[in-house]
């Protein structure tokens, strides 16, 4: 303990290799805990604000088909990753059709199509052109303008003509109390199916649903459902009546209802029935792909026809105005991605393989530790010796999975492979230094071991760093796949050669 | 077998060995993740033979294959280049004949809007629709829960990508670590022969890659790059040992440094011997596959290290001494 390399490692290994432990556990990634990856390769690369737009535009588009557990992420410059804890063939089919295919938006007001995705023409997302958030009073506004086409300028004109009853709460004196329904994939021809506790907490939906301030104007869902042209049915079972209501049609349920008990009955008249988790503050919106509820405003309820009109919206702070601003810009854009994206790979483990492998990959190092102890025990045949060898191969595995614990890196199958990689080098070094030490006693005096020790050090960091550098180019070119496994071989070797290695030569050194 | 009369005689057998690993690695067949395809696995009894049959009574699957999975719970791995129909659409698709998409789809051409977008409509709906049958099939005629089945799909276009990248990884690897040898050694002919010694390991990897027909995936690179790492392990402290001592003749330097290197290799093939028995017995054929891999590998680590390598340094120097 007097000496610094001594006290070096093991205060190393309490602090990297015990302590991330107990603030953060290990992850383990898809190949342990089971789930799918989907990549999604881009039509070019893209980097920066517009690669955030467009996780952020999957995020949501996915999240309107109510899945638990979904993560997007950036990988590399023309990949983006879908994690989703969900293995089944046939969902994962559908994520995979939703990704490839474009939204459909539908503005609906009183239970029809007031303007759907063929209407736009354009959406402007330049500032000096009206795309801006703005100081209102105590709050923010934000507005997005776009252009229509001329049969859909007409048909909206008409459909909300003189359809405004001024909101006398509003400042601006412009906001109608009528409003629209914006959709991305509303579901068509479909019933809701709620039993009276389901119902009445979601009884009135407010109006900024996404936002986690509560609006001041609440929406009755009787009304918000006939107004998108959903159906409705508040009961507590399935008889021959709700049978012959929901025939031919989709049926939605909240996930985890007693409702779900008649799936299979349900099944036997509707075209589809759809389980889904709620994922907001309400299981209305979600369930329905609701995106936003707008209000009309007094200049386009005139009658004229207007090609050029604008949303606007209002925030209490710019952050949030800015969000919705963008969120609302690309709902209009019926959820365009920016670049073209193509799902190019596909990849599931279930969870019962997962958990096999996670066993085996653990028995498999003990195993090869164990292997490794018998041919170092044959060669030394010393305990003092094999003892100390052990322990440190041990603890620099531990070390690299507390590393990797702290960082928060995933530990896959080849990362595991990594781990392995590094230990088989460590072990490879601890023998340099104990045939440089040990040959050295026999043959010269004790002042030679420390020059000895120090030849045997020159050696591990040459190799230690030529192992790094090979493993360089895997972590910074690859796509992932193998970064864990270069990740924990490089963690690995420069754990062993400036932690476990030094303290192993000192260790030797007074063991001689 | 260092001695002055004999030495130069150990370039002969690397020399032989590389040809016919040389001529092996020219054989290897990419697995799907380079060359675009599915493989599937799931919990079952039922024989390959049947599964295969099975599947191609109901389905017209390109290239498919199916084996049994090692391990505890016993299983199935299917793998197909993909529906044929599916296959022809895509290349149409890709080819810009759009046309033909919905001809081979079996759809009707539509007689207005944006074509490419509506043949890629129609493909991507097939595609659900193919896969839907797919796994309903497995599940019904296998009594499988659609929550066991794993399985992996790659587009051709990312395997051109994973292709690249690691030819990438492996040519930049060999690059940085040559550099970085000569930057300690300083010497052509020591450097060299580290870095052939490394290369020879490589090239005996892939061509027991090509020679037991193991599909080239992702993973198969793992231990080739590994092997880069152990082999310079041994390569280093060779040329240390003989180049930097002094005491004794540089035969017996050799030899006590063989002492060493004899163990470090050993306890890595004990090591890949007790990871292969556990993880083919789990089924977890990602770790097995590493570690037979590695093993030939470092077998051949023994050839290029204590052959050549020690060869070329012998020579250097009984030439220095003269």
């Amino acid at each position: 303990m007097k000496n610094i390399r001594t006290k070096l490692y093991v205060i190393s290994f309490i602090v990297i290799g015990l302590l991330p432990f107990a603030i953060k556990p290990l992850q383990f990634g898809m190949d342990f805990t089971g789930g799918t990856i989907i990549n999604i390769q881009l039509s070019e690369p893209v980097e920066g604000p517009e690669k955030e737009v467009l996780v952020r535009v999957l995020q949501d588009r996915l999240n309107s088909f109510g899945l638990k557990d979904m993560k997007v992420r950036p990988g590399g410059p023309d990949f983006i990753m879908v994690e989703v804890a969900e293995t089944d063939p046939k969902v994962v089919a559908a994520i995979q059709k939703i990704i490839g295919e474009q939204g459909r938006f539908e503005a609906m007001f009183e239970g029809k199509v007031l303007l759907g995705s063929d209407g736009i023409i354009g959406v402007v997302s330049d500032p000096t052109r009206g795309y801006t958030v703005s100081r209102a009073g105590t709050g923010y506004m934000w507005s997005v303008p776009f252009t229509m086409s001329t049969s859909a300028a007409k048909q909206f004109a008409n459909m909300v003509a003189g359809k405004c009853t001024l909101d006398p709460s509003d400042p601006s004196g412009s906001q109608c109390m009528e409003r629209t329904y914006m959709f991305i994939d509303r579901p068509q021809n479909a019933v809701i199916l709620l039993t009276p506790t389901e119902y009445e907490a979601e009884k009135e939906i407010p109006e900024q649903f996404n936002q986690e301030s509560p609006s001041n104007s609440k929406i009755p869902l009787e009304e918000l459902l006939q107004d998108s042209d959903i159906g409705l049915i508040v009961t507590g079972t399935v008889d021959q009546q709700v049978l012959d209501q929901v025939k031919n049609k989709t049926v939605i349920l909240k996930e985890g209802s007693p409702l779900e008990e008649y799936i299979s009955l349900l099944n036997s008249s509707a075209s589809e029935v759809q389980v889904k988790p709620q994922t907001g503050n309400y299981f209305i919106p979600g369930a329905i792909n609701l995106q936003s509820i707008v209000r009309l405003t007094s200049a386009v309820t005139s009658g004229e026809v207007q090609y050029d009109l604008r949303i606007t919206g209002g925030a209490s702070n710019e952050e949030e105005a800015i969000a919705e601003r963008d969120r609302t810009r690309i709902i209009l854009d019926s959820g365009k991605l920016p670049v073209s994206v193509q799902v190019s790979g596909v990849s599931s483990v279930s969870a019962s393989l997962g958990k096999e492998f996670l066993y085996y990959s653990g028995v498999a190092g003990l195993a090869a530790i164990l292997a490794v102890g018998m041919v170092i025990f044959f060669r030394y045949k010393k305990p003092k010796i094999v003892g100390p060898m052990l322990m440190i191969s041990v603890s620099e595995a531990v070390m690299i999975l507390g590393m990797a614990a702290w960082i928060g890196w995933q530990l896959d199958l080849p990362a595991v492979a990594g781990i392995i990689a590094a230990v088989g080098t460590g072990v490879d070094h601890l023998i340099i230094i104990t045939d440089e030490a040990v040959k050295g006693a026999s043959k010269e005096k004790r002042a030679g071991i420390a020059s000895r020790i120090k030849k045997a050090v020159n050696i591990i960091m040459m190799a230690a760093f030529t192992t790094i550098i090979a493993m360089f180019p895997l972590f910074t070119l690859g796509l992932g796949v193998l970064k864990g496994f270069a990740l924990t071989t490089i963690l690995g070797s420069l754990i062993g050669v400036f932690i476990a290695r030094p303290a192993y030569a000192e260790f030797v050194r007074r063991l001689v | 077998m260092y001695s002055e009369k004999n030495y130069k005689m150990l370039f002969i057998p690397p020399v032989i060995i590389a040809v016919i690993f040389l001529f092996f690695a020219t054989q290897i067949e990419p697995g799907i993740e380079f060359t675009g395809g599915t493989v599937i696995s799931f919990p079952t009894n039922v024989s390959p033979v049947q599964v295969k049959e099975d599947l191609s009574s109901r389905f017209d699957l390109e290239e498919l294959k199916a084996r049994s999975s090692s391990g505890a719970i016993s299983g199935i791995i299917i793998e197909f280049k993909g529906e044929r129909t599916l296959v022809a659409a895509e290349e149409a698709y890709k080819s810009g004949d759009y046309q033909a998409v919905f001809s081979t789809l079996g759809e009707p051409v539509p007689a207005e809007g944006n074509l490419s977008e509506l043949a890629f409509k129609v493909y991507n709906e097939k595609k659900t629709e193919f896969k839907s049958s797919l796994s309903s099939f497995i599940t019904e005629t296998y009594h499988v829960s659609s929550k066991d089945i794993s399985s992996r799909e790659v587009g051709p276009s990312l395997g051109a990508v994973f292709l690249s990248q690691m030819q990438n990884a492996l040519i930049f690897s060999f690059i940085l670590m040559s550099i970085l040898v000569f930057v300690f050694f300083r010497k052509v002919l020591v450097s060299f022969a580290v870095i052939q010694a490394a290369v020879f390991d490589v090239i005996v990897g892939l061509g027991f890659i090509g020679m037991m027909k193991i599909p080239l995936s992702l993973a198969a690179v793992a231990p080739l790059l590994m092997l880069i790492g152990y082999s310079v392990d041994t390569d280093i402290m060779l040329s240390e040992r003989v180049l930097s001592r002094k005491e004794g003749s540089p035969e017996n330097r050799i030899k006590s440094a063989m002492r060493t290197g004899f163990t470090m290799t050993g306890t890595t093939l004990a090591a890949l011997v007790a990871l292969y028995a556990a993880a083919s017995f789990g089924g977890v054929e990602t770790l097995a596959m590493i570690a037979m891999i590695l093993f030939v590998g470092l077998l051949g680590d023994l050839v290029s290290t204590w052959c050549t390598n020690a060869s070329i340094l012998l020579w250097i120097s009984r030439r220095r001494k003269k």
